[in-house]
């Protein structure tokens, strides 16, 4: 468990000190984007922590690029389509659940999903750990 | 008489009026041996721990059924458990006859009730040993470790999920017996809960064959359908086949219905002595013949008074399974009292994800709010490691390293540590150095006082941890405390 808030707190770290070399030569960034980079790499390095064992980790990654990248076309008789994930109809009662677990509308099984739920919740935390600590270091840092 | 002692000892203890006895009285007299030595024991005049012995081997959760009549088979329940992996249930070491080996050792769970005189009990009746999760997934194994072939089988399934290891389990069982076997297996893949119906089928298989009429026609009807056999590997045969009966029952496939035949049984059961004795478990059997509210896995047996429909059972073990994992759920999520019903919980839950990721798009708001030019310097990373680590009760051996690379006000002392840290790191220390060392690069391009605020930074954050320039202890110290308030962060 510790050693997975220290990845995390690795990746996230050095996700963000890659925006620092882009930013700086560039013009400012406008906020929103800066916090949308930072939001993405803070999903970026919790998926990367978590390994691709895990469903929602998988779909976090995959969420990710496809923002960055344009969504995949295939061609399927002869017209491009955009290829958008298969809705699967299967729900245990926890259909909510599924909306909110990246990747979780995939997931069949209930006992599986609450899986993922507890895990992806664990990650979620210490994500929140992580970024608290770098924000009030960072304000320390300037008041200090 | 070791039947009427039996008797004595109250092998029916478990209500379900199990044909334990009536196992016992078949069993040849091997079994009476054992019966013999099991109720010896409880005063065990070669065993040096008398009842409480037993009891200590009861909580170790060992308690190794062995035709042989020596004090051994106490004295070697440690290593049975061990041991056993490969070897069926012949935890005693002792010679066992071909047929019997053995008794099985079952552990018997810490919450076996039953007073010593059931110790003859087990000796003659397997199938009384408390179903303990645990062990009944070890005893499950060991079970189906009897044949050779199944070791081969083992390795995928040495896992630490019992359900999967039951499911394996429950599959490697079908698979070894005849073509009987063959067909439950792939109807069990068919049917929804493979795991379980697989264990069901394949213990219907193997003991079908061996269990005896009464177990039978009791498995129908009752939920409790004990295995009733006796501690012999009939017994343990019959019980898991009566266990599987009862399954295969409730699953109502046909050969689980031929197999409920006496007849065939009969047939069968010489045949399969052999495979039952090395797959019989006796943790199995003890399963059976307690009262187990359900096992988790590889079979599952009706309560009383509840439907014994293969799809029901199923659908209880799936529904444990969802709960036990609620449970984990709960624990993670603050505020989530026990009392609130599933649907509750669902939407606490809901609630409590959705909360989490606003809170981190509303901190990288703030992220980004609070250095426009997010200029993540070292020692902002830094202090970020050391305050992360120390309120999410990170690794210890981080917080030394670090304190102690901080030590090193010159950022050529971290860089160095850096450079050493480059070679294959996987710590997350050595990591974060590499980050730290990289940022530092970075930076240091495009600023030269870097390596000055760095210092400072360091220090800085060494002071607010309250760590002296000289107190790794501290460190420690203080991770631990915030260990052990581990998840008690004031969000």
């Amino acid at each position: 468990m510790q050693d997975m808030n220290a990845m995390q707190a690795t990746h996230f770290l050095r996700l963000l000190s890659r925006l620092k070399p882009l930013m700086a030569p560039t013009l400012p960034i406008s906020t929103s984007q800066q916090t949308k980079f930072i939001l993405k790499s803070a999903y970026a390095s919790m998926a990367y922590a978590a390994g691709p064992r895990r469903v929602w980790s998988r779909a976090l990654v995959r969420r990710i690029r496809r923002n960055r990248r344009r969504p995949t076309m295939r061609i399927i008789n002869k017209r491009r389509h955009v290829v958008r994930p298969r809705r699967r109809p299967a729900e245990g009662g926890s259909e909510e659940l599924r909306k909110v677990i990246p990747g979780g509308d995939t997931i069949l099984n209930g006992a599986r999903l609450v899986e993922e739920t507890s895990d992806y919740v664990q990650f979620l935390r210490t994500q929140v750990i992580i970024m608290k600590a770098l924000v009030s270091s960072f304000s320390k840092g300037q008041h200090g | 008489m070791d039947l009427s002692d039996k008797g004595k000892f109250g092998l029916n203890k478990d209500g379900d009026g199990d044909v334990d006895l009536k196992y016992q009285h078949q069993h040849q007299h091997q079994h009476q041996h054992q019966h013999q030595h099991r109720r010896r024991p409880y005063p065990p005049p070669s065993m040096s721990p008398p009842p409480s012995g037993i009891s200590a081997d009861w909580q170790r959760g060992l308690i190794p059924v062995t035709t042989t009549v020596t004090t051994t088979p106490w004295e070697h329940h440690p290593a049975s458990t061990s041991e056993n992996l490969g070897f069926p249930l012949n935890d005693d070491g002792s010679a066992s006859s071909a047929d019997n080996n053995g008794l099985i050792v079952k552990p018997v769970p810490g919450n076996w009730n039953h007073p010593p005189p059931g110790i003859g009990i087990l000796s003659s009746g397997l199938s009384q040993f408390p179903a303990d999760s645990a062990f009944i997934e070890r005893a499950a194994r060991f079970s189906y470790f009897g044949n050779g072939n199944f070791t081969s089988m083992l390795a995928p399934f040495d896992s630490s999920n019992p359900y999967l290891n039951s499911a394996g389990v429950a599959l490697m069982a079908g698979q070894p017996p005849p073509p009987q076997r063959s067909e439950p297996p792939n109807i069990a893949r068919e049917g929804g809960s493979k795991d379980l119906i697989a264990s069901g089928q394949g213990g219907s298989n193997v003991g079908s064959p061996m269990n005896s009429e009464k177990d039978i026609s009791a498995g129908d009807n009752r939920g409790d359908v004990e295995v009733s056999g006796s501690g012999r590997e009939d017994n343990r045969s019959k019980g898991t086949a009566a266990r599987k009966r009862k399954w295969n029952n409730n699953s109502k496939k046909e050969m689980e219905i031929d197999k409920s035949n006496e007849e065939h049984q009969n047939k069968e059961e010489e045949n399969k002595s052999n495979l039952a004795i090395n797959n019989k478990n006796s943790g199995k059997q003890a399963k059976e013949v307690l009262d187990p509210p359900k096992e988790d896995y590889i079979h599952v047996r009706a309560r009383r008074g509840q439907a014994t429909n293969s799809h029901s059972l199923a659908e209880r073990v799936r529904r444990e399974k969802i709960s036990e994992r609620m449970k984990f759920l709960q624990d993670l999520v603050p505020g989530c009292t026990k009392v609130t019903g599933k649907a509750v919980m669902l939407d606490e839950i809901i609630n409590y994800v959705q909360s989490l990721q606003r809170q981190v798009e509303f901190l990288s708001m703030k992220l980004s709010a609070v250095d426009p030019q997010l200029d993540f310097n070292l020692g902002l990373l830094s202090k970020d490691m050391v305050q992360a680590r120390a309120s999410s009760s990170s690794v210890i051996g981080f917080q030394p390293d670090l304190v102690n690379s901080f030590q090193h006000p010159n950022t050529q002392g971290l860089m160095q540590l850096g450079n050493s840290g480059y070679g294959p790191p996987p710590d997350a220390f050595r990591r974060t150095i590499n980050a730290q060392l990289t940022a530092i690069n970075t930076f240091k391009e495009t600023k030269h006082q870097m390596p000055n605020s760095l210092d400072e930074d360091l220090h800085n954050v060494l002071s607010q941890m309250g760590f002296g320039n000289n107190a790794p202890s501290l460190n420690i110290q203080e991770s631990n405390d915030n260990k052990s308030c581990d998840d008690s962060f004031p969000m």
